[in-house]
């Protein structure tokens, strides 16, 4: 509850940043409020002082009014609608732009145990939800409220006994609505994370339908998606049928209070407490004072998820950003990089008692090109990722030109590092945009100039479309080793003074990778490299090779030192030649 | 709306649901008309007998109301729950037969949101068509029939003011509906930044281009807002303006009916009631606007569906001929194959190729990017179908083979080491699910993936993240290779999938491949030459056609392509 509240308080000072229009929607919603107000009262005066007594002298003033009336609350019932759309977009526009920014600020650790699907789900589902609260409670609770209060001031001026008889089913609605909204909430629950299960199964076999098909299981997989789907339909018609009883269960009551009115009404004019206008008058006000509280009922649920979504949303807020600076040190400006990068005793884990890399030292200076080597998993990555501090080293030093990283800004830094990854991850747009990601006002000829370079560009002129061909996000009208051409020459533009390769030849032909080794050699000149890779004949030509075992150097050295020594690295290399040396 | 026909096995359901809602909007109706007697003969005429008595009727009646409403929920919510349950397993169903060329044309994350999002949206649509939809119908029809039957002078007015409304109900319909499909397109570029965000943050920290992905999120982000703004607006106009036309036909009929009560023609207490007629209709036909632009939204949930239930599957043409013949032994032959993407694809990605492969050979495949390699051992087990000529295994066409048999006869390791959530030893078992745990060690060992494994704190049953997130590149392949080793095929085809394995470790898998496989047909795709050197023969692959073929030696000395490939990693 106290979660509850924090965040409604949250939202409200997002709203509250526009405060002439929530200004004009609370004075918009008191006219119209008033109007409401006022309808009912008019007519029951034509009724009492005209129709009745049969005496029509002035009738036509009080219907003119009428008229002004309500033609006046639609007027202003559309401005509150519009202004209201306005507020609750803008809201939701500016809850969207901080959570993309948030989200920009996070470390990667923090992508890493998180799925795509929710983080999307969070930014776009959840924050809709809470547009949709906004949009259908905001007012609708102003209103309520005034309503509410207006109606009951009408009916104590009519006629106080009424009015304590429409006083007997309040407590009815508020223990019914409370009951079947508790009941409701854990069947939504339910219907969640039914729903949430059978997204991810939905996800997972889609994007895997390739295999699915390759093994022939797609009966085995219908089955399996049938019985969570059938889950699903058991939590959801349990849902619905128990929030759908609020409704019926709502109006019965109401048609019980109006009854109760009646008869103590009729009782009443009998007895000349009460005249036939009153009554109908106070009909009409029981009635809407009735219906807020039944639509408060109704909407607890919408208010339920509104809150529930804007909770999901801010905790990604609430995650900390990678650009904290607890200790508040002063940070190194970063001018022009010579390139020196030492590591001292480094070591880094994600959890306690599993180190990822135990003291790791090396040096690189500048302009060398360092070779990391080793089998899968041996840490070669993780060395990468913390020069670019994609994660933090736990412990031991890393420093570049001799500061201390973890002095330095974050993003200088990186300006100062080009990284290549294995995956090639490209963005939707053209060819051109892709590349030009390294350098955003590069012109067309250095893009070409960059193509050219990663040998790119002879594929890519050979396309219908050339540099102007979409890509599409998840790949297919290219193959890999052709996307990991663009990130090559999307690096090149960049023009860093320090370049990170992991694993960025991987589906590259062995030709072609040859014929961008020779561009390479000119981009590896004069900048300290990191080249990851499995083929031994991409890293000969290095300064160094580390090679990586178990999160540790095992050895280093050059190609030549390290066949000199047979250990693992020629062992290595024995193994790739092999074949070909026998031939 | 051809998706009628999935609520149909519900008929009578779906048809329960309207006819308890009719019960309670006429016990709905009822009451006012029971209100005005209360008035007119009870409270005017003093009648407390009166009183009391309709009072009770009116109890019964809402009491009948309750049933009629709770009976519509019950049985709209298990027509609504039943329909959309039964349409996403049609369509899922149907997803798993799409070709892989219509496959990528929807894109994966598109099915995956019709699955979801579009199918809840036509589940919700018939929920409310069933509930309110058809209770505001009943209302408003139910509400003028008893405005008529209580007086008919009267209710000319409603002559005037029902035309008035639907003109503009179609109005603003045709007016928003064309918005609503704007902000849902604005709405798809603003998923489609987030995602690619989420999936590159890492090129994104890399080049330093938040403030950069901050500026395209904006753009897409505002034009969104604008869009549902507008929307929005030309939307808050429906309920003011026809609750305006109501509210005007109210004060017509208060200044007529005043001047009808005059020859006493109409009882002060028919007026009330009709005035409380014409506001329950104004309420159902507000109602009735708001539904509308649902299901105009819903509209477009539907042609998405459709379009995926249309669309052709491309593996089903497939006539079962050769249904009967005994599993073979993984004789292989392409006969002048050639394929090409879709028909407007400009030239022909294979052309004339043509070789056999004889159960125990091995065949390797070698050739730059973009050459043909994998589309060529994909025809075989149909990921794609040839555009001309014939793959036939055993004799038999595979386009003629039943799907069962063709499969399990087939083994491929794809490229893309594609994982599920599950223990490992159930993704090992995937192709086999009756394997028994020894032989899934067997097969994991063969892939070298055994070691790994039971270095895992929980071995086997080690859980995997959403498509093994927790694995290296080189592990999700080995996995991948046990996967498909544990089903035994006859013919087994390696789509480099090694590449992220390290070379001691791709060494030891050839080997025990060599060792597994011995009966078996094997096509290996590779970049390093090494992976392929020990093969039967040899495939060079030049832009779609086999420009050489031999072993290893022979293609040294006659292929310019393959010497320079093998040169290229001997770093000559």
């Amino acid at each position: 509850m106290q979660r509850t509240q924090s965040t409604i308080r949250r939202i409200g000072r997002y709203v509250a940043e526009q405060p002439l229009r929530l200004i004009s929607i609370l004075g918009l919603t008191l006219l119209s409020a008033g109007m409401t107000l006022a309808a009912p009262y008019l007519l029951g005066r034509a009724l009492d002082r005209y129709i009745i007594p049969q005496q029509f002298d002035g009738f036509l003033t009080i219907c003119l009014l009428l008229f002004a009336v309500y033609a006046v609350g639609s007027l202003v019932s559309w401005l509150q609608a519009y202004m209201l759309a306005d507020v609750a977009q803008r809201t939701v526009w500016q809850l969207r732009r901080d959570l993309f920014r948030h989200l920009q600020r996070l470390p990667i650790p923090f992508f890493v145990t998180r799925t795509h699907g929710e983080l999307m789900s969070r930014t776009t589902n959840d924050v809709e939800n809470v547009s949709t609260t906004l949009n259908q409670t905001l007012v609708q609770m102003i209103t309520s409220l005034i309503t509410l209060v207006g109606s009951f001031a009408m009916m104590v001026a009519l006629n106080i006994w009424l009015t304590l008889v429409a006083l007997v089913t309040v407590p009815l609605i508020f223990f019914v609505s409370k009951w079947i909204s508790g009941v409701t909430k854990q069947q939504f629950k339910a219907q969640q994370q039914h729903l949430g299960r059978l997204n991810s199964f939905i996800e997972e076999r889609v994007s895997g339908q390739k295999v699915v098909a390759l093994f022939h299981q797609e009966a085995r997989t219908l089955a399996q998606f049938s019985e969570q789907n059938e889950q699903l339909r058991q939590a959801g018609t349990k849902a619905q049928i128990y929030s759908g009883l609020m409704g019926p269960v709502m109006n019965m009551i109401g048609h019980f209070g109006y009854l109760l009115i009646a008869g103590v009404g009729g009782w009443l004019t009998l007895h000349d407490q009460a005249t036939v206008g009153v009554i109908v008058s106070f009909l009409g006000y029981s009635g809407q004072f009735n219906r807020p509280i039944r639509e408060l009922a109704n909407q607890y649920n919408l208010i339920q998820s509104g809150v529930a979504g804007a909770e999901r949303a801010f905790e990604i807020m609430d995650a900390p950003s990678e650009y904290g600076n607890p200790a508040g040190q002063t940070l190194h400006s970063l001018g022009s990089v010579s390139g020196k990068v030492e590591f001292k005793d480094v070591s880094f884990h994600y959890a306690e008692g599993k180190p990822i890399l135990k003291q790791v030292s090396f040096t690189a200076d500048p302009g060398q090109t360092i070779a990391l080597v080793g089998p899968t998993g041996a840490g070669k990555t993780t060395i990468v990722n913390l020069i670019g501090r994609f994660f933090e080293h736990t412990s031991g030093s890393i420093l570049i030109d001799g500061k201390p990283i973890e002095l330095l800004d974050r993003d200088a830094l990186r300006r100062q590092i080009g990284i290549v990854l294995q995956d090639a991850h490209l963005f939707s747009g053209t060819i051109a945009d892709n590349i030009r990601y390294g350098k955003l006002d590069a012109t067309d000829a250095q893009i070409e100039a960059a193509a050219r370079q990663a040998n790119a560009h002879s594929f890519i002129s050979k396309l219908p479309h050339g540099y102007d061909t979409q890509l599409a996000a998840e790949g297919g009208n290219i193959s890999h080793g052709q996307r990991q051409l663009i990130t090559i020459a999307r690096a090149i533009l960049a023009d860093p003074a320090l370049l990170v390769l992991d694993e960025a030849t991987s589906s590259v032909d062995t030709l072609t990778e040859l014929a961008i080794q020779e561009a390479m050699k000119t981009l590896l000149a004069g900048r300290t490299s990191f080249v990851i890779a499995h083929r031994l004949s991409t890293i000969r030509g290095a300064d160094q090779i580390l090679v990586v075992q178990e999160g540790g150097i095992a050895e280093r050295g050059t190609h030549e030192q390290l066949l000199d020594r047979q250990g693992l690295y020629a062992e290595l290399h024995g193994k790739q030649f092999q074949t070909a040396a026998t031939s | 709306m051809k998706l009628m026909r999935y609520i149909k096995p519900y008929g009578w359901v779906a048809l329960l649901a309207p006819l308890f809602m009719l019960l309670e909007v006429a016990m709905d109706l009822l009451q006012p008309r029971l209100m005005a007697s209360i008035v007119n003969d009870g409270v005017t005429a003093g009648n407390l007998d009166h009183i009391v008595h309709t009072g009770l009727i009116m109890i019964g009646i809402a009491l009948v109301g309750l049933i009629g409403g709770v009976g519509c929920t019950v049985f709209s919510t298990i027509a609504s729950q039943r329909f959309g349950t039964d349409l996403r397993e049609a369509l899922f169903a149907k997803v798993q037969h799409l070709s892989s060329r219509t496959l990528d044309r929807f894109g994966a994350g598109s099915l995956v949101t019709r699955l979801t999002g579009d199918i809840t949206q036509l589940q919700q649509l018939v929920l409310m068509v069933l509930r309110m939809l058809v209770r505001c119908l009943f209302l408003a029809g139910g509400s003028i029939i008893m405005a008529v039957t209580i007086s008919p002078k009267l209710s000319l007015i409603l002559l005037v003011m029902i035309p008035l409304l639907v003109v503009f109900l179609i109005v603003t319909t045709r007016a928003t509906v064309p918005m609503f499909g704007t902000v849902q397109k604005r709405l798809d570029s603003v998923n489609t930044v987030l995602q690619e965000n989420l999936s590159g943050i890492r090129v994104v920290k890399a080049f330093v281009r938040g403030d950069y992905e901050e500026r395209r999120f904006g753009e897409a982000n505002t034009s969104f807002r604008d869009a549902s703004m507008r929307a929005a607006r030309i939307a808050a106009l429906n309920g003011p303006t026809m609750a305006l036309i109501l509210n005007f036909s109210i004060v017509g009929a208060l200044w007529y009916g005043g001047a009808l009560s005059k020859d006493g023609s109409l009882p002060v207490g028919d007026l009330a009631a009709f005035l409380t007629y014409v506001t329950e209709l104004l309420f159902s036909i507000v109602g009735l606007g708001g539904q509308l632009q649902m299901i105009a939204k819903a509209k477009a949930s539907a042609d998405r569906v459709n379009e995926v239930l249309d669309a052709r599957t491309g593996r089903d043409a497939g006539v079962a001929k050769a249904a009967a013949a005994a599993p073979g032994r993984g004789l292989l032959e392409f006969k002048d194959v050639s394929f090409r993407y879709g028909e407007e694809a400009d030239g022909e990605t294979l052309s004339g190729i043509q070789f056999r492969a004889e159960p125990g050979q091995t065949i390797g495949i070698v050739g730059m990017n973009g050459a043909g390699k994998s589309t060529l051992v994909g025809l075989i087990p149909r990921l794609y179908d040839v555009s001309e000529g014939a793959v036939l295994i055993d004799g038999v066409d595979v386009r003629e083979m039943e799907p069962q048999r063709l499969h399990g006869q087939v083994g491929m390791v794809l490229q893309q080491a594609h994982l599920f959530t599950g223990t490992i030893r159930d993704n090992i078992r995937f192709g086999r699910p009756e394997a028994t745990d020894d032989e899934v060690e067997a097969a994991a060992k063969a892939a070298q993936a055994h070691e790994f494994i039971v270095g895992l704190p929980k071995g086997y049953d080690t859980e995997l993240g959403q498509r093994g997130v927790n694995l290296s590149g080189g592990q999700k392949q080995r996995l991948s290779i046990a996967r498909t080793l544990l089903t035994k095929p006859s013919i087994l085809i390696l789509d480099d999938c090694t590449s992220a394995v390290d070379l001691n470790t791709d060494q030891r898998i050839r080997a025990s491949l060599q060792s597994l496989m011995k009966e078996s047909t094997c096509l290996i795709i590779g970049q390093r030459i090494a992976s392929v050197a020990h093969a039967d023969r040899i495939l060079v692959l030049e832009d779609g056609r086999i420009t050489a073929s031999g072993t290893h030696a022979e293609l040294l000395r006659r292929s310019a392509l393959y010497r320079n490939i093998a040169a290229s990693q001997e770093g000559a």
